[in-house]
């Protein structure tokens, strides 16, 4: 087999999408792709502290249906991972969580932009103004000036 | 070129403790900082700011320089960006792969230790040249988790010459190499002494945990006695120019981060540095 197509195999089967790759110990594999799972998901928990508390003792499951349905890409896959979570959970039917998806991606959204077509650039930091209202623990108005260093203003409402 | 510096003993760079290493600059060789997670002008201009506090070190971990697909563009327009504004001493990244058929794995794969791995190296570390002219350019060993079926050769026998294809000086990962000691059943020792020393410039340090049956170089716990062992086998044996403590979770207190460069530069002072024996980039 060629280097091409064993690093395609492995890349599919380490990222869940198909059986383990031939002549590989399935155990040392699976445990390879366990590993993956859970550097991905304490990445994301750092990235939505709030997404992880409003979810509790659910949170590694929900990360674990979110880890099959999406891979993430670019330079800083880590945040594309996390916003697509986030983005996912505000569709949540419990306010709680839909509310703490909602102000995590706020705390994204202040400091990056995200464009799913720009392959390795996807994440940018964010030069542009931004405003959007957080809701926990109190209501605040969320400005960020305009600019590569972009002064950002948290006032109560 | 210049000869490369010698910079001692550092850590790796986290942004929770910019104002720690500012403060204690004095005590820190280098830091080294990743360009993958620099996003922006902004972010240039932070390590630029960190530069002229502290000696930076540029340390790639996504440009997958074993990918049989070849490299991105993208990848590599972004690190010449950031390597030109910071000017780092060399750039450092890994043997290995990290996406293949558009799937991006998050995590540094080992490649199958064969000599069409070695040529894939080769060829994506001359276009990274190209990109970066003169800067000199250092691989790093991996912790590998499996061993991919088909070897031509030993691990020992495919970083010698993925090192010696490229002309590129070695990152020896001695935590690496405790884990896969551990893992895969070797002696470390056996394995330091069939690598090439005389291109060793920098040394990583971590510590790992066990997990699932296996050790794991999650680089969350304070370096293990085996790899400071390693280090004090290697320092008389090569000529060291930094040691980086990597950690990136659990965060301890800087002090604790500190007493381990200061651990690592005691150790760095029996450092074979007599010329003769030092590798220069070509």
């Amino acid at each position: 087999m060629q280097l091409d197509e064993v690093q395609r195999n492995l890349a599919a089967s380490l990222t869940g999408r198909t059986a383990p790759v031939e002549g590989l110990d399935p155990e040392a594999l699976d445990r390879a792709r366990r590993g993956l799972e859970v550097k991905r998901r304490q990445a994301a928990a750092h990235l939505l502290p709030r997404l992880r508390g409003a979810l509790g003792t659910a949170w590694p499951t929900r990360f674990r249906e979110h880890a099959e349905r999406y891979t993430p890409s670019g330079m800083l896959h880590h945040v594309d991972d996390a916003w697509e979570l986030a983005e996912t959970m505000l569709r949540s039917l419990d306010p709680r969580i839909a509310c703490a998806a909602h102000d995590d991606l706020v705390s994204l959204r202040l400091r990056f932009t995200r464009d799913r077509r720009a392959g390795a650039d996807r994440i940018r930091e964010r030069r542009g103004p931004f405003v959007a209202l957080m809701k926990t623990p109190s209501r605040l108005l969320v400005v960020r000036m305009p600019g590569p260093e972009g002064r950002v203003w948290y006032l109560k409402v | 070129m210049a000869d490369l510096p010698f910079l001692g003993a550092g850590v790796s760079f986290r942004s929770a403790w910019r104002w720690e290493v500012v403060r204690h600059r004095d005590e820190l060789g280098a830091v080294e900082c990743i360009p993958d997670d620099v996003a922006g002008p902004a972010g240039i201009r932070d390590l630029v700011l960190l530069r002229d506090a502290v000696p930076v070190l540029l340390h790639g971990i996504g440009l997958s320089l074993g990918s049989a697909e070849g490299l991105d563009p993208a990848r590599v327009r972004h690190v010449a960006q950031v390597a030109e504004a910071v000017e780092p001493p060399w750039f450092s990244e890994h043997i290995a792969f990290t996406r293949a058929g558009g799937v991006e794995i998050g995590h540094l794969t080992p490649l199958p230790f064969t000599r069409e791995a070695v040529a894939t190296v080769a060829a994506n570390v001359a276009e990274l040249r190209r990109a970066l002219p003169g800067l000199p350019l250092l691989l790093e060993n991996i912790a590998y988790p499996f061993t991919l079926p088909g070897a031509e050769m030993s691990e020992a026998d495919f970083v010698r010459a993925v090192i010696e294809e490229t002309d590129a000086g070695l990152l020896l990962d001695l935590e690496n190499v405790h884990a896969n000691a551990r893992n895969h059943g070797y002696d470390p020792v056996e394995y330091l002494e069939s690598l090439p020393l005389e291109r060793v410039v920098e040394v990583h340090l971590a510590g790992g945990v066990e997990h699932d049956g296996a050790y794991v170089d999650s680089h969350t716990r304070p370096v293990p006695e085996a790899s400071w062992t390693l280090l004090q086998w290697l320092t008389p044996r090569a000529a060291v120019r930094a040691v980086i403590i990597e950690r990136d979770d659990d965060l301890p207190p800087f002090a604790e981060l500190l007493a381990e460069v200061r651990r690592a530069k005691e150790i760095l002072r029996c450092s074979s540095m007599r010329s003769n024996e030092i590798w220069q980039p070509a």
